[in-house]
């Protein structure tokens, strides 16, 4: 994790106070120490630019930037000087000045990178898409890297989107961005993903759909092959691709997405020859069941390391299939069982709680006791004890525990509960609480205990209540753990 | 290997609104704005995140290449590294620096390095397990915000196919202070 350093430090030793006061919201010392500084040294610019900020932060606007403008006149060309402008002027919400400063920079160093960079962004700030196009192949020129090229290019489909004539952006900003990316491609400079899908967006706006497909077929596709569901296109999902890809959600949404665009379109494969350049098209509910059904007897053949993408995409499937009533949603199984099942396997896992949220809708409102009572008796729980809580002997179960708990409250019957209930229910949290801290003896005090949810939870309940009845029921009371966040 | 079941796409501006479930954690550091904005302009590649299936941000690593290559210094850096609790033990942190690591490779990066505190066991036991080794220590890299003392940083690096004779991760004898890093 890279330091947060506060602004870039000062090559000036003696500046560093300065700044110290700023960051720290101490203003009067601010302009105090920049005062001593500048008896001393009169011409230390970037002195007088500290102070203005200091100034500026305690609503002397003017003053600020009259102090301001004594430098900026100057057109200084240090490091120190130009930042501390650039923050004055933001915070001041004056960010042309900001492009005035860096076009005097770049004027007297022409062959400086940084002050190029600064120029354009600059530029960015108050949105002058030609003078960032300008200034980004500026910036190439000096130092030919990629992102210097393609921030002009990018600035070429920022003048066509604002465009005012549409003509123009057809004829002159589009074909000319798209020019310009043909030529890295013949030179085989493309280096990015991000530059690949720059050159789709530009052909997509273009209206070439089919150069498009080319280029995401090609040997620049590489993962942007997904990108093939555009509106134009059929649509078509490559399907030799999903057996290669090892569990990727955003796969599998987008299988569904181009079949069902399929099955709309009534969309039948070619008599003969292939279906697409990748293989085999699915365009029928009957072969998404059975594709579905093949992903996942893979999956439950394998010995151990099960993937949740199969599980998860067959729930995902049956509400699909249920949003357009078909009726071979029934096929793939009934989702409580199936959710069943996920916990089975995955439970002991901090993100099921996640994955099964987004498909609680799937149950129908009777099916909610029935399922959480389900869930409950999978957890294996030692005896209760004394006060009747029945507690895990270890943190998988600890975890399980903890799953069906929140599920619990996802569908609402933590809130169904009345005044007493709940007042139990805290109470039972916080015995979790207490006694699953015995798990986490070893952890650091920067790392989460494997009972904190438990906590949170228990302060959310004592929230219910309040919002009920106003009152604060206790929430107050320090628990006895040491521990307590 | 992972069974890690998630979509791993770039990280863009609007995943800053959306972060806080990772980086609302004591050992993660919340950059500003312009810090982020600068590295989606100039190594979107190295900047990845994962998102789960209900939307929300699982993980993200950010990182970039620098160093010179006529002094064999050409090489991929992580940033910032970080995975929500609610998806931890899913494999997550060493399929992210795995990508990092492949595209440091393809840009013929000599090794990967990353700053790390001293104190933190368990990400310097992560990063041992995936074949860093600690080059040098950093004294007081991070300077602390409210009266605590400043924390020292361990360099800990990875040596990439191009260093053939692994010169790039020979531990230094002696520590160094922020000022004297490149």
């Amino acid at each position: 994790m890279a330091a947060r350093g506060h602004v870039q430090d000062p090559n000036d030793r003696r500046l560093r106070p300065i700044y110290d006061y700023l960051d720290n919201g101490n203003n009067k010392m601010a302009i105090q120490q920049a005062d001593k500084l500048l008896k001393k040294h009169k011409d230390l610019h970037c002195a007088k630019v500290l102070k203005a900020i200091g100034l500026q932060r305690t609503g002397k606007q003017d003053e600020a930037f009259t102090l301001a403008q004594e430098v900026a006149v100057l057109e200084p060309t240090d490091d120190n000087s130009l930042q501390a402008l650039t923050i004055l002027y933001r915070e001041m919400h004056r960010p042309e000045l900001v492009t005035k400063l860096y076009e005097a920079a770049v004027r007297k160093v022409p062959t400086s990178e940084e002050y190029h960079s600064h120029l354009f962004m600059a530029y960015a700030r108050v949105g002058e898409y030609k003078k960032m196009q300008q200034a980004g192949m500026a910036l190439y020129k000096i130092v030919p890297k990629n992102p210097y090229y393609f921030w002009s290019v990018m600035s070429l489909v920022m003048q066509s989107i604002s465009a005012q004539d549409e003509k123009l952006s057809q004829t002159m900003f589009l074909p000319l961005a798209e020019r310009m990316v043909e030529k890295m491609v013949k030179e085989e400079k493309i280096e990015a993903e991000a530059e690949v899908q720059l050159y789709f967006m530009i052909l997509e706006r273009l209206g070439k759909y089919v150069e498009a497909l080319e280029v995401v077929q090609g040997p620049l596709g590489g993962e942007e092959k997904t990108l093939c569901s555009s509106k134009e296109n059929s649509g078509l999902f490559p399907l030799p691709e999903m057996r290669s890809i090892p569990d990727d959600w955003q796969f599998y949404l987008l299988y569904f997405d181009s079949l069902f665009h399929l099955i709309d379109q009534s969309w039948t494969p070619p008599q003969e020859g292939a279906h697409s350049a990748e293989g085999e098209v699915h365009a029928s509910t009957a072969q998404a069941l059975s594709f579905m059904e093949d992903r996942i007897a893979t999956e439950e053949a394998k010995e151990s390391k099960h993937l949740r993408g199969p599980y998860l995409a067959r729930l995902e499937l049956i509400r699909r299939l249920r949003e357009r009533s078909c009726p071979e949603a029934q096929q793939l199984g009934e989702p409580l069982e199936l959710m069943f099942q996920f916990f089975v396997k995955f439970g002991d896992k901090p993100c099921c709680i996640t994955d099964l949220k987004i498909f609680l809708d799937l149950l129908t409102p009777d099916q909610h006791v029935q399922f959480i009572n389900r869930l409950m008796e999978a957890v294996p729980l030692c005896a209760p004890g004394e006060d009747g809580v029945a507690l895990p002997g270890d943190t998988r179960a600890l975890q399980r525990h903890l799953c069906v708990t929140q599920l619990s409250r996802s569908l609402g019957q933590q809130h169904a509960l009345n005044t007493e209930g709940k007042l139990g229910l805290i109470k039972e949290l916080k015995a979790h609480y207490q006694h699953g801290l015995q798990f986490g003896k070893s952890c650091l005090k920067t790392e989460l205990q494997f009972s904190d949810m438990y906590c949170l939870m228990a302060a959310h309940v004592y929230v219910d209540l309040w919002l009920e009845t106003g009152d604060v029921w206790g929430f107050w009371t320090p628990n006895t753990s040491s521990t307590t966040p | 290997k992972l069974t890690v079941m998630t979509t791993l796409r770039a990280f863009t501006c609007d995943d800053l609104f959306k972060f806080n479930n990772i980086n609302l954690d004591p050992l993660t550091e919340t950059y500003g704005i312009p810090f982020y904005l600068q590295y989606l302009a100039h190594w979107p590649e190295y900047f990845i995140v994962a998102e789960a299936p209900g939307g929300e941000l699982m993980g993200y690593i950010m990182g970039k290449a620098e160093g010179s290559v006529a002094r064999e210094e050409w090489h991929g850096h992580v940033t910032a590294l970080s995975v929500a609790p609610e998806f931890r033990r899913l494999g997550l942190a060493a399929k992210l620096m795995e990508m990092l690591e492949e595209i440091s490779e393809r840009k013929g990066g000599f090794f990967v390095d990353l700053f790390v505190r001293v104190s933190n066991q368990v990400a310097v036991n992560m990063y041992k397990q995936l074949g860093y080794s600690v080059y040098r220590t950093v004294i007081e890299y991070y300077s602390a915000s409210n009266g605590e003392p400043d924390e020292d940083a361990y360099d800990m690096r990875k040596a990439l196919s191009r260093d053939t004779e692994k010169k790039s991760i020979i531990p230094l004898p002696h520590p160094v202070r922020p000022e004297d890093i490149e």
